[in-house]
């Protein structure tokens, strides 16, 4: 079974205008355990979207989402606080807590997930040393730059130590080298056999993808191909 | 372990949005410190007033005719004097006099020399004698008024047939005594009875002390004593009694004369409560749902994010309660009531001449902390719900 699989999923977003607009028709897709699986496609075709919806981030107007066979859709709040805590997210904006202090912003998480408060404060510090921002540990979020937000948002996901990893355009903002090392960690957790969605144009990120599914005005174009990159 | 955590959370989320907490603090302010001061001032008076009643007399007899107070006759202290279960009768003239040029109003008190209560220590100089001269104690708010020190001479401010005397001041109470002492004039039985030109024997009322548990039966015994002979042409004069316990069941409707403020101040809590409720939801709302979502994204329950909210609110209500308190405090002790003062009592100026009395009990504090709570905790918890019951895509928006 794979591990998380949609079925005719569809997200409607109606405008205060009354103009209806379709950001998701008729996916259907498949994620395997232990795969990358990479979603493409245009600005504006739905990416964001599809990847909240597998995160348990918001809800589908039609249409289901599993993880392992079980319907998001049908779960109550505790549940899905649950399924979340086994995810990790990366959002396209970051979506840093903005006084809050790095270190703060990656153990806030830490939290609900009953990690101690030493061992929180010392995943942090290893996470942040491994991006090299340890000497950001106490700087706002909000003061940061594009980048170094990016990189503390790519350590907050990985901090809970997630089967999951959901990453919308997590290379955005980085200069190639650092990109190349975020792009190794994101190996080293595929190797440790777990699961990564992640949406990017980066031609380092497209290069790790086990899975790739395009988008093309909330549709799947074409239905789903094994990578031709595969290099696991 | 998770419950302290989250608590932790909540603190610092105080400092986390530091300008909503500073005006939510504030408008708790504006709303407890004029309540808790008020209170205070009227709880200390009432207080005061309870504790001279319990150290005064057991009974109050007065004269009654036509169902006007009128003096008592001579003959009146004998014939309760010698009812069963009295052990002290004093009598005493209690009028109202007016001195200086500004008419500047005064409660003259006479009793005899020798039953000057305890509360006499409180006066600096000497207690007053009888003779020639009427030898006066003078208030503080009376004596600065009219710039009156120890041997002071006082011209003649009443009339009378028996003609008027000079007036020596020979004590004023200390700064430090109650109240009600501000206006009042302190002088003997006989100097007293001169200046009102009554009879000599004459007393406005009598102060009756009984042995333990008689009480009602000699207030009892005293209105069925036979009415006092008829010396003014005007009828006969009945014995009229109140009892301690009717002066202290009339002392707090007395001191709340006030009540339209306290009901004043209700209107304006509720006023200025919505606001606060306004603020608490609204202040940066926008900012509290995104980092909201953003927690609920990344794990967080509905329940932690509530009771984050609501250990967030009991932090900034404590804070807003203690401040009130400590303020209340200094404004009452430190600035003596300023401005409050004359608001709460009748009589008194913007900046009160004497200490005014006061009681910070615990039990205003607590309440004013559950109003604050009732405030700033809905508005809090109720944006938090709302947050968190939107899919965290829906609210990071
Ligand atoms: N909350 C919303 N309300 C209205 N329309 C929305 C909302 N969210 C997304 N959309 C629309 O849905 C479509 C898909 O948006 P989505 O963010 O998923 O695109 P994307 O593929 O991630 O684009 P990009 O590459 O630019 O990030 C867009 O047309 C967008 O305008
Ligand atoms: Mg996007």
């Amino acid at each position: 079974m794979a591990l998380l699989d949609t079925h005719a999923l569809c997200k409607e977003y109606r405008l205060s205008s009354g103009i209806l607009i379709r950001a998701l028709e008729e996916v259907s897709l498949a994620v395997e355990r232990g795969s990358i699986t990479l979603l493409t496609g245009p600005s504006g075709s739905g990416k964001t979207t599809l990847l909240a919806l597998l995160g348990a981030l918001d809800r589908p107007t039609r249409g289901t989402v599993r993880l392992e066979g079980v319907e998001l859709t049908r779960c109550s709040d505790v549940e899905l606080a649950r399924v979340r805590r086994r995810m990790g997210f990366v959002f396209q904006d970051y979506a840093l807590i903005p006084n809050l202090t790095a270190e703060e912003n990656i153990t806030y998480p830490l939290i609900p997930r009953r990690v101690p408060p030493a061992e929180r404060r010392q995943r942090a510090l290893e996470l942040l040393q491994r991006f090299g921002m340890e000497n950001r540990l106490r700087v706002r979020a909000g003061s940061l730059s594009g980048g170094e937000q990016q990189r503390v948002a790519v350590a907050r996901a990985l901090a809970g130590d997630p089967d999951v990893l959901l990453a919308d355009e997590p290379t955005s903002s980085l200069d190639a080298e650092t990109a190349d090392f975020v792009c190794a960690v994101f190996q080293e957790f595929h190797h440790a056999g777990k699961t990564a969605i992640l949406v990017s144009h980066d031609p380092r990120v497209v290069a790790l993808a086990t899975a790739v599914y395009s988008l093309r005005n909330g549709q799947l174009v074409p239905p789903p191909t094994a990578a031709p990159t595969a290099s696991a | 372990m998770l419950f302290l955590d989250i608590v932790h959370t909540g603190l610092a989320s105080v400092l986390l949005h530091r300008l909503r907490s500073l005006v939510c603090v504030l408008a708790l302010l504006a709303i407890l410190l004029p309540y808790l001061t008020a209170l205070g001032l009227s709880r200390g008076l009432e207080a005061e007033a309870e504790s001279s009643a319990r150290l005064g007399a057991d009974l109050y007899v007065a004269g009654n005719q036509f169902g006007r107070m009128v003096p008592l006759p001579p003959d009146a202290e004998a014939r309760v004097k010698q009812l069963e279960g009295v052990t002290r009768v004093v009598p005493r003239v209690v009028g109202e006099v007016f001195l200086g040029k500004d008419h500047q109003r005064a409660v003259l008190l006479g009793l005899p020399p020798s039953q000057f209560p305890a509360w006499s220590s409180t006066v600096e100089g000497e207690l007053p004698r009888s003779g020639s001269v009427n030898e006066l104690v003078i208030g503080t708010t009376l004596a600065q008024r009219l710039n009156l020190k120890i041997g002071s001479m006082i011209p003649p401010f009443y009339q009378n047939e028996q003609g008027e005397r000079l007036s020596r001041v020979v004590g004023l109470f200390k700064a430090n005594a109650p109240l009600w002492q501000a206006n009042l004039i302190l002088t003997t039985l006989d100097t007293a009875q001169a200046i009102f030109a009554q009879p000599a024997g004459v007393a406005t009322d009598l102060l009756v002390w009984c042995r333990p548990g008689y009480e009602e039966a000699v207030a009892r015994s005293i209105t069925w004593l036979p009415s006092l002979g008829d010396q003014t042409g005007r009828g006969p004069v009945r014995f009229q009694v109140t009892t301690r316990q009717d002066l202290l069941v009339l002392l707090p409707q007395g001191l709340m004369h006030r009540e339209g403020l306290f009901n004043l101040h209700f209107v304006l809590v509720f006023i200025i409560g919505i606001l606060v409720f306004l603020v608490v939801s609204g202040l940066g709302l926008g900012e509290r749902r995104r980092e909201i979502a953003i927690l609920k994204a990344m794990g967080w329950q509905t329940d932690q994010l509530l009771l984050r909210g609501v250990v967030e609110s009991v932090a900034l209500s404590l804070m807003g309660a203690c401040l009130a308190f400590l303020l209340a405090w200094v404004w009452l002790r430190l600035l003596n009531g300023y401005g409050i003062a004359g608001v709460v009592l009748a009589g008194v100026g913007v900046m009160p001449d004497f200490q005014v009395p006061f009681r910070l009990a615990p039990i205003p504090l607590l309440l004013g902390f559950v109003l604050a709570f009732v405030i700033v905790g809905t508005g809090t918890v109720y944006s938090s719900w709302r947050a968190a019951i939107a899919p965290p895509r829906d609210a990071m928006r």
